[in-house]
């Protein structure tokens, strides 16, 4: 995963990451270990919290749409991006822009 | 004063959103739902879809329609009374459980109009909002004040059978939980998890917008900019943000829906207690791996 790459970015910058998936907590675990991610992953196997974000099923695939909400700490959304397929999500760089 | 206790709980219960508003008291408790969500104020709704039931209670339907109304209302009621509004989800929940009440106890007669007036004045007064004001609310989600007197005509019905359940010894929250797990109770989960971003969205909207109140759950100060103008920079930034599509549900949210869910290793990760260390990038991963 290139956000783990520069996970360390995001650190310096004050904020977390914070990843979820549509997924049993088992293949998020399992993903998490084999990927060597550091930051928080967690599963929404219910999808209550890609519904609540919009995201729940938006490519018909009963999956979280790609996507990146970047949250202030008075819980503002400072900046949404949407993935339109499954490949299309942005960099850590463009992310990293974001950040308040 | 007894029955009176007695009749504030069990309308607590039940009457969800309601009943916290009409100050009949008590903390919402509903049965087997999950944790809370976002607190919204809302617009109006797109126009109705098929008017296909979102949920069957026993052989009684619950139609979207009529469930969209009731989170719209729950949304406009709450602002109005400084409550934290219920989720969408919630004000399903009390539709089901109203609806098992009502089956069990039919009200004898409907509320005639006095009484709803006189409810509705009541409300008012408690609000600190008189008829103009609550009329501009409603009309901010796109609702009418016929829709805030059918509910209301609704929750004197919910009172009467509450009532009956009483006089005839019944317990509320130990009869709607036996009849939550034996009643037949359907819900279209695709249909609710399609609509629920969009009330969510549409409330954030009107929230931004003109919100005669503010959240007390929330912050204030949430900055009303769905599209912020991306900083200056030599990275190129191609598309900052999905616009509100009319095909698809994408939405732009103003305000981020708490949650919380268990973390791997033990303990529960919860947004706004990670938010008070800092900013949180929140990254929904389409596949895990």
């Amino acid at each position: 995963m290139k956000l783990q790459n520069r996970y360390q970015k995001f650190q310096d910058a004050g904020a977390e990451v914070v990843a979820l998936a549509v997924a049993p907590r088992s293949s998020v675990n399992s993903t998490r270990k084999s990927l060597g991610i550091s930051y928080v992953m967690l599963s929404d196997k219910k999808h209550r919290v890609a519904s609540a974000y919009g995201v729940y099923n938006l490519l018909g695939d009963n999956l979280a749409a790609p996507a990146v909400f970047v949250i202030d700490t008075d819980g503002a959304v400072l900046w949404q991006y949407i993935g339109k397929n499954p490949n299309d999500r942005p960099g850590p760089g463009q992310i990293l822009e974001h950040l308040p | 004063m007894t029955a009176q206790n007695n009749i504030s709980r069990m309308a607590a219960v039940i009457v969800v959103g309601l009943a916290a508003i009409v100050g009949l008291g008590l903390l919402l408790t509903l049965l087997g739902r999950g944790p809370g969500a976002p607190s919204l104020a809302v617009e109006p709704t797109a126009p109705h879809p098929d008017d296909q039931p979102v949920a069957t209670v026993n052989k009684h339907d619950i139609y979207y329609s009529e469930w969209v109304e009731a989170s719209l209302l729950d949304q406009v009621m709450s602002r109005l009374s400084g409550q934290t509004p219920p989720t969408p989800d919630e004000t399903l929940q009390r539709l089901i459980n109203e609806s098992l009440v009502l089956a069990a106890f039919p009200p004898s007669a409907h509320p005639d109009d006095e009484a709803i007036a006189a409810r509705i004045a009541a409300l008012e007064q408690s609000w600190g909002a008189d008829d103009a004001t609550v009329q501009a609310a409603l009309e901010q989600v796109g609702l009418t004040y016929g829709s805030l007197e059918r509910a209301v005509g609704r929750l004197l019905e919910v009172q009467a059978a509450l009532e009956e359940m009483e006089s005839q010894g019944y317990d509320s929250t130990a009869w709607l939980e036996e009849q939550r797990s034996t009643a037949r109770v359907e819900i279209e989960d695709d249909l609710v998890n399609a609509t629920v971003p969009r009330i969510i969205a549409q409330a954030q909207q009107a929230a931004a917008g003109t919100a005669p109140a503010p959240e007390p759950s929330a912050p204030p100060t949430q900055k009303p900019q769905p599209t912020p103008s991306p900083k200056p920079t030599t990275a190129p930034t191609t598309a900052p943000t999905t616009a509100p599509a009319a095909a698809s549900e994408a939405v732009t949210l103003t305000v981020a829906p708490d949650f919380s869910l268990p973390q791997a290793g033990g303990g529960t990760f919860t947004l706004t207690e990670q938010l008070k260390q800092g900013p949180v990038v929140l990254v929904f991963f389409q596949k895990c791996g």
